[in-house]
């Protein structure tokens, strides 16, 4: 069985029902709407993000339902991301949006990793130009924050 | 994951204004250390504003006091002008916990989740003379605050958080260590907010031998412990219920004869579904099945595990045991049982429909092959943990098996079907 989604700029995506359904928004919306061939409108999501989120879906519509892990300490967290995935993730943070917004949680935490790996192990000067930011501090502010936060260094 | 650092592209140039704070959070909490987002408070306002709060939202001091993690007045002047970012707080450190607990009303903590464990904290109170405690309080307060004890910190931190969702304590939050003995167990629990707790922990590890232990805790004193219980649980009656709480882990004093009628406070938790036993005393152990039957009626899911040196198989009834669920038992572990035989296994058949995972880890007058009966008609079951029976040594082992299906492939037949019935054969066999 397929479904149509619509995106926001209107075009159809004929999809299977079961790929669909990794987005938790669009399995809600089928079980409310029940036996129906009418299109899903997802207004808050263009065709060419849409064909990505498609293509992650579609490659991971065998996945198991996500078991959610265990610890709440980000230092115990698995940040692996499967190679498929990383190459995938190698586009702009709208998928990110999308993912949230159609409810995928696998591909938020998918997303979510790939920022965070390019944080990590990072001094605040490695980030802002990972992020092409201008430091608005003048060094007194700078050096205040760094005293102050000084607790959470690991020793 | 390096690639993806190295290869910059322009995309990630606006992450703050392309992402909204809910996403920040997530990446923020989720998968950085303190010490990641510290760095991240460094990069520019923007970025100071976006992350502040993640940085703050759990603050642990384990195995040492708030002076050696917030070691100059500067992060101490930080933590308490940030105070209403915490949300989870894990620490064995008192002085920590009564600084958490006298904060201005100005910036109190709403904290989502509470973990205190004082039993092994030596000195009470630590104070230093810049304090900021002392700006805290008032002079006359802080001689009283050095005589202070972990119990009364427990309950006025309990009373200043009431949207607590998950609360661990330990014996040290019930006692007073200076001079006084006496039991404040009952009043702590009454400063435990109700409304919203759904997961709570308590080890009563090291707890304080009851007065009247020199009767001994013996066999012979079953039914007066059945009766001091259930005389306890009218105690109970006018207390307000934890109508929110799903899960209750209980640690015993193992050795120590504890109070067991500390326990009847489980009538006042009509919802909760799954419960966790370790390390229970005598007393506690032997009034397991009456508890269970006369405090939750919703309970489905029940780990009981053996102390270090109490064989619970001694003192406990196991059929009375495996009857204790009025909704029949999604998931079971059970010690080492030699006495677990076959009519507690008839009465483990009247879960059948419900069972999910099983774990016994020893039942010693069960016949070879019972369990396979089980097997065949739980078809809910995907996990068994391991089961003994009396001809051969205990093991214990994870197995998944989908019975329903195993069941239609053996009846079945075919070649499928035979490899399963020498699938089943060999559980058989190795039960």
């Amino acid at each position: 069985m397929t479904v149509i989604l619509v995106s926001s700029d209107n075009q159809d995506f004929k999809v299977d029902k079961e790929v669909a359904e990794r987005s938790i928004l669009i399995k809600n919306m089928l079980e409310d709407v029940g036996e129906s061939d009418s299109p899903i409108p997802l207004p808050n999501v263009t065709a060419a993000v849409l064909t990505k989120v498609i293509e992650y879906c579609e490659h991971h519509r065998n996945d198991p339902v996500q078991v959610p892990e265990e610890t709440d300490d980000p230092r115990k967290r698995s940040n692996d991301i499967e190679e498929w995935d990383m190459k995938f993730m190698q586009v702009d943070h709208e998928i990110i949006l999308a993912a949230n917004y159609l409810d995928i949680k696998p591909l938020l935490d998918v997303g979510c990793k790939t920022v965070a790996n390019i944080i990590k192990g990072k001094t605040p000067e490695e980030i802002r130009k990972a992020f092409n930011i201008v430091n608005d501090f003048t060094p007194e502010e700078e050096a205040q924050i760094k005293k102050e936060n000084e607790w959470a260094e690991d020793r | 994951m390096t690639t993806v650092a190295s290869r910059k592209s322009s995309h990630q140039t606006t992450l703050l204004s392309s992402l909204p704070q809910e996403i920040i959070d997530i990446i923020a909490t989720t998968h950085l250390t303190p010490q990641e987002l510290a760095h991240c408070l460094c990069v520019s306002h923007e970025w100071f504003d976006a992350f502040t709060p993640s940085l703050w939202r759990a603050i642990r001091v384990v195995d040492e006091t708030i002076y050696d993690r917030f070691r100059t007045k500067e992060t101490r002047d930080a933590l308490a002008r940030n105070s209403h970012h915490i949300r989870v707080v894990e620490t064995t450190d008192p002085t920590f916990a009564f600084f958490l607990a006298t904060l201005p009303s100005t910036t109190p903590t709403n904290l989502r989740s509470l973990t205190l464990r004082l039993l092994k904290a030596k000195q009470q109170f630590a104070f230093s003379t810049d304090d900021l405690i002392q700006q805290q309080c008032q002079e006359a307060l802080i001689t009283m605050m050095r005589t202070m004890i972990s119990a009364t910190v427990t309950q006025l931190l309990l009373l200043r958080n009431r949207n607590l969702h998950v609360l661990i304590l330990d014996e040290g939050c019930f006692r007073n260590e200076i001079g006084d003995k006496t039991d404040l167990f009952f009043k702590v629990l009454a400063a435990v907010p109700s409304t919203h707790l759904e997961r709570l922990e308590i080890s009563f590890m090291g707890a304080q031998p009851r007065d009247n232990s020199r009767v001994g805790a013996t066999l012979d004193a079953r039914d007066r412990y059945r009766e001091e219980f259930m005389e306890a649980i009218h105690l109970h009656a006018d207390k307000g219920l934890f109508l929110a709480l799903r899960e209750v882990a209980i640690s015993g004093a193992n050795d120590t004869i504890m109070d067991h009628t500390r326990l009847s406070f489980l009538v006042r938790c009509p919802n909760v579904e799954r419960i966790r036993l370790d390390r229970l005393d005598l007393p506690s152990a032997i009034t397991i099945p009456l508890m269970l039957k006369n405090t939750c009626p919703k309970l489905t899911c029940l780990d009981l595990n053996d102390g270090n040196s109490i064989r619970l198989e001694r003192v406990l009834d196991s059929v009375d045991l495996v009857r204790a669920t009025a909704l029949g038992w999604r998931e079971l572990r059970l010690p080492d049982m030699p006495q677990f035989g076959a009519s507690a296994f008839e009465a483990l058949m009247e879960s059948v429909e419900t069972l999910e995972v099983l774990r016994i880890e020893g039942a010693g007058q069960l016949g070879t092959n019972a369990v396979l009966n089980l097997l065949c008609s739980a078809k809910n079951l995907r996990r068994l943990e391991g089961v003994g029976d009396g001809r051969r040594e205990v093991y214990t082992k994870e197995l998944t098996v989908f019975a329903k299906s195993a069941y239609l492939e053996y009846c079945n037949g075919g070649e499928k079907g035979r490899s399963s019935r020498q699938r089943l054969g060999r559980y058989g066999a190795e039960l």
